[in-house]
């Protein structure tokens, strides 16, 4: 795989390097965070710090390249990760745009849960994950300003062959998207919709998916609104989750960080919202919860952001498992990380601490 | 030599009053009038805008840089190039409104309500950055006194929202140069009278034919100690765009 990338990454060079007469420009962002997990008796800590560097290459009309990259320790495991986000080539022909390389494969429609995305699991909107950026070829076809069919061929970790295609339209101001994805195995075959548009001052949306090997069905309902109250600004957004298919784990997951906290399995109907409060232009309060309707169990992520004196981000995040042991948002056991040795049982709240500095 | 006298006189008192009747055609023009001239200046056809947002709160400063293409009242692209914005961008057409998260490297369509919330924190609304309205399409004004702001000799003019119409606020007060015909200050107001907020222009430039305000302040009345300043540093007018420059291709 790193031989693929490196050759990759010299043909990208070799490709810009005619037009490199144009300065390359470096960004990123330095972030350092803590993260703390843990019952009233217990806790383990993690220190991370990770380097976000990406490579602003010069463009062309119709050529451009794109090269990101995570560089990560953690104190548990002393071990440095380098992760490459995107190392892909876009190149813009007459009737389609052709994207070759490591990329990020998301088809967001604004939900907090997507469960129709090309990667369950890949991401809410604000919140990263590395699910979703995968080696992939991606053929994008424009039919006119609104109307477009996207073609995706990537490669698993396994190394099988995942494919999908999407359509998107828009009629009367609402957003329409119908895909198909060939799963990873155990999912298999998969067809979706999505919506997303106004009902009056109202955001609504929604989607439905069917896995054909399974014979079952997914869906997703949800709205959004948003008003000042004085000079704050306050966002809802609340939605339902029917799955029969089993995927609410990863989808859940996405708001306990990077570990997989919720080691029960989530069962088949979830209400998810949010409120976003913002307090002045530089610090926002926001509480997540996401409750399982058929135990009422519930996880609470009340969360801070302030933008500091000198462009410095500060995020505060506290998880709580509010749900009595044996419910699914109950408290869980589980492995900090992938490599650490230490367990902990009755986990019901989780602290995370991130400072982050963009250039 | 009574009669020739006579004659003279009548022919000067003749011209004296043609002339004053001409100067005060020219001197008072309407408030109709004046604001259309300022539409004229200040509406966009098409353009290209490189712009600067700098938001202040006691020591706080977040500063958002863009480039955008505005046609009118119903279309505009917007792209943010500062480090913690860079890559994202919106699209506007008519009422609705896309964003591209570079991140996700994908565009989700953003609620209508959305259009009127501060883009990316600041004072301004999204119809404020990404569209070219014409004022005298929107409210009925009046002259109400003449001031000098700066040095520079303005009319002070009252436009009321016409009934029907969407604009963002329900009353405002324009200080318009009488020369230039550009707006040095502005206040806004809400339906209850209550002033929410006040731009000043404190730079202009001669582009083009037509004078621009390049540098202004906006006053939030509703926040304290906070401040955006919104600068423009490079402006192209009348550009022939492509045809797909308001599509969702150009967004990704």
């Amino acid at each position: 795989m790193k031989l693929k990338l490196s050759l990759l990454f010299i043909i990208l060079l070799v490709i810009i390097a005619p037009t490199s007469v144009y300065a390359i420009e470096v960004g990123g962002e330095i972030e350092v965070k803590g993260y703390t997990v843990g019952n009233n008796s217990e806790y383990s800590t993690l220190l991370q710090e990770k380097l976000n560097l990406e490579l602003f290459l010069p463009e062309t009309e119709k050529t451009e390249a794109k090269f990101e990259i995570d560089i990560m320790t953690d104190s548990k495991t002393k071990s440095n990760n380098t992760q490459i986000k995107k190392l892909y080539l876009s190149r813009k022909y007459e009737e389609f745009d052709l994207t070759v390389g490591r990329q990020p494969i998301s088809w967001l429609f604004g939900s907090l849960l997507n469960p129709v995305d090309f990667n369950l699991g890949a991401e809410t909107i604000e919140q990263e994950s590395s699910a979703k950026n995968v080696d992939a070829v991606e053929i994008y076809h424009p039919f006119n300003w609104g109307s477009n069919l996207t073609g995706v061929l990537s490669t698993t970790d396994s190394g099988k062959i995942k494919y999908g295609v999407r359509a998107r339209t828009t009629i009367n101001g609402y957003d329409l998207t119908a895909n198909f994805v060939k799963e990873r195995n155990d999912l298999e075959k998969r067809i979706a919709a999505t919506l997303k548009g106004d009902i009056g001052t109202i955001g609504v949306y929604g989607a439905a998916g069917h896995y054909i090997e399974q014979n079952e069905n997914i869906f997703l309902i949800g709205a959004d609104y948003s008003f000042y109250q004085g000079i704050h600004q306050i966002i809802l957004q609340g939605e339902y989750l029917y799955d029969k298919v089993g995927i609410n784990n990863y989808l859940a997951n996405i708001f306990t960080s990077s570990s997989n906290i919720l080691t029960t399995e989530v069962g088949s109907e979830l209400v998810a919202g949010t409120i976003n409060y913002g307090i002045d232009d530089f610090n926002t309060l926001k509480v997540t919860a996401l409750m399982h309707l058929e135990d009422s169990s519930l996880l609470l992520i009340p969360e801070y952001e302030s933008q500091l004196v000198g462009n410095l981000d500060l995020n505060l995040r506290w998880g709580l498992l509010l749900g009595a042991r044996g419910e699914v948002f109950g408290p869980q056991e589980i492995n900090i990380t992938d490599n650490s040795t230490s367990n902990l049982s009755n986990l019901d709240n989780f602290l995370e601490i991130t400072l982050s500095y963009p250039f | 030599m009574n009669n020739i006298l006579v004659r003279l006189i009548l022919g000067l008192m003749l011209v004296v009053a043609l002339s004053l009747s001409g100067t005060e055609i020219i001197a008072a023009p309407s408030a109709a009038e004046i604001m259309e001239q300022v539409d004229e200046y200040q509406h966009l056809q098409s353009a290209k805008i490189e712009s600067k947002m700098i938001i202040t709160k006691g020591p706080r400063k977040m500063v958002k840089e863009m480039t955008s293409y505005i046609k009118g009242a119903d279309y505009g692209l917007t792209k943010f190039t500062n480090p913690r914005d860079r890559g994202s961008k919106f699209l506007k057409r008519e009422n609705n409104l896309w964003m591209f998260f570079p991140d996700a490297e994908d565009i989700v369509k953003i609620s209508g309500h959305m259009l009127e919330q501060g883009m990316m924190g600041s004072d301004f609304s999204y119809q404020d950055l990404m569209e070219s309205t014409k004022l005298a399409d929107l409210y009925q004004f009046t002259i109400i006194g003449e001031e000098k702001v700066d040095g520079r000799s303005c009319y002070v003019i009252e436009g009321i929202k016409e009934e029907g119409k969407e604009a963002s606020y329900y009353r405002r007060k324009e200080w318009v140069d009488k020369e230039r015909f550009v707006l040095w200050r502005e206040e806004l107001y809400a339906r209850s009278g209550r002033l929410l907020k006040e731009l000043q222009t404190k730079k202009v430039e001669q582009l083009e034919g037509r004078w621009y305000p390049m540098y202004q302040i906006i006053d939030n009345k509703l926040k304290k100690n906070s401040q955006t300043v919104y600068e423009i540093k490079k402006i192209e007018f009348d550009l022939e765009l492509p045809a797909n420059t308001f599509s969702l291709q150009r967004l990704r």
